[in-house]
């Protein structure tokens, strides 16, 4: 660690969590959020379930804002963790939904997000004119 | 009621052709379809009957008074001389009836057609020869048929007649269509029994049907989805028609999960443009579901 610390890190650290590890993974997920892609992101801290998560925000969220979860590629889950966590951070909002950053060994961050609920899928998008007539399934 | 024969193997089968599009149409049950097609044994793209059910769908249709599981002792066994002569006299009465048929189509062919038979047999007797093989010679042959000439002979039509219907020979029986059954058509009430059938009984099997359960009730038809990876496709429509909506996966609430296991079923429905749900049993036996989707951040 350098003598002075990354502002980030010191910020994370200040939201109550001890571990390292949690602390490593939140701060290579913060980064992801706010340098590459780019949102708005905010830093909370669940003291029961002894975990650091962010709110993102933008408008391609469907609430206006994504709660992500930082954690590990290397880490076990279950449904019953996902639902407590689910019940635990998304009290206030319908339909609860959480993202789960997992970052990987490469440093990379895959996101795949967690619905309660039965969610149909997307409609398909509408075939785009290349030239008239042709169409793509694009 | 449907009766389901249900196999030693312990697999439900639908054998009457009726049994399967009422059970589509009104129930909205789709099994999957296992035999072989009669006329194109060759090939295992179409497929034909019987129609295997999933263990979820026979309990369904038991459950809802639809249909019974049943077992036939004769099916086990090979033909009794009885049911032998039974099929011998279905083969001649079906092998009477079509050449009877055929006769019949023969007789209204020869009687429709009589005018031009009548017709070339005065120009045989007038001695007129009519070329009507050769194409390039049509003109010619029409001017000769329709030169009068000064000898017209007629011709007893009933007499015609008559000569031509009593040349008409019943077909050869290899000629016959032979029927193909698809369904024991002889099987004697009486020696049917109902199975004993037991699922779901295990933790695993409950949830899998009340998963289908669920889903059936709210109208969608399911297959089974092995295809995808899961346990079911939920269909809004029927699967001939509709693409899949739903790939379920039935997952026990405390098994581990890996990430790697998440991001194969993430990026499975969005190639597969299909919703994944993962359905497990709460603290209070109601059955809960997750929807997961890859990314929503570009």
């Amino acid at each position: 660690m350098p003598k002075e610390k990354d502002p980030i890190l010191k910020k994370l650290q200040e939201l109550g969590c001890n571990s390292q590890f949690k602390l490593a993974i939140a701060y290579q997920v913060y980064l992801d959020l706010s340098e590459v892609r780019k949102l708005q992101v905010e830093s909370r801290y669940n003291k029961e379930l002894d975990i650091i998560y962010f709110v993102g925000k933008g408008d391609e969220f469907p609430n206006g804002s994504e709660i992500f979860i930082p954690l590990s590629s290397a880490s076990f889950l279950s449904m019953s963790w996902i639902e407590t966590l689910q019940q635990a951070i998304c009290q206030d909002r319908e339909g609860p939904r959480i993202t789960m950053a997992f970052k990987e060994q490469d440093s990379s961050v895959m996101y795949y997000c967690m619905t309660t609920g039965i969610i149909p899928p997307d409609p398909p998008s509408p075939p785009i004119l290349k030239k008239p007539g042709q169409l793509s399934t694009e | 009621m449907i009766e389901i024969i249900v196999t030693e193997e312990g697999i439900p089968l639908i054998f009457n052709a009726e049994d399967w599009l009422k059970l589509r149409e009104e129930h909205r049950i789709v099994g999957s379809l296992v035999g072989c097609l009669a006329q194109t044994p060759y090939q295992d793209h179409f497929k034909g009957l019987p129609l295997a059910l999933l263990p979820e769908e026979a309990t369904l249709l038991r459950e809802n008074n639809v249909a019974r599981l049943i077992n036939h002792a004769s099916l086990l066994k090979s033909p009794s001389s009885d049911v032998k002569a039974e099929y011998d006299k279905y083969c001649e009465k079906i092998c009477d009836e079509q050449i009877e048929c055929l006769m019949e189509e023969r007789k209204r062919q020869i009687t429709g057609n009589l005018d031009n038979i009548v017709a070339g047999k005065q120009r045989k007797l007038m001695g007129l020869k009519t070329k009507k093989k050769k194409g390039k010679s049509k003109g010619k042959c029409d001017e000769q048929i329709s030169t009068p000439t000064e000898t017209t002979v007629t011709i007893d039509r009933n007499k015609v007649l008559e000569e031509e219907l009593s040349k008409v020979k019943p077909p050869p029986k290899s000629a016959i269509c032979v029927q193909i059954f698809t369904a024991h058509p002889w099987l004697k009430s009486e020696e049917l029994s109902d199975v004993k059938w037991n699922f779901p009984s295990s933790p695993t099997e409950l949830l899998r049907y009340n998963v289908f359960r669920h889903f059936w009730q709210k109208g969608y038809f399911l297959t089974s989805g092995m295809k995808y990876g899961g346990d079911f496709l939920v269909y809004p429509g029927d699967p001939f028609q509709f693409h899949a909506y739903f790939v379920v996966i039935c997952i026990d609430k405390n098994a581990p999960l890996r990430p790697v296991d998440l991001a194969a079923l993430g990026r499975l429905g969005t190639a597969a443009r299909k919703s994944i749900v993962l359905a497990y049993e709460g603290n209070n036996k109601e059955i809960n579901y997750q929807t997961l989707k890859w990314s929503p951040i570009k």
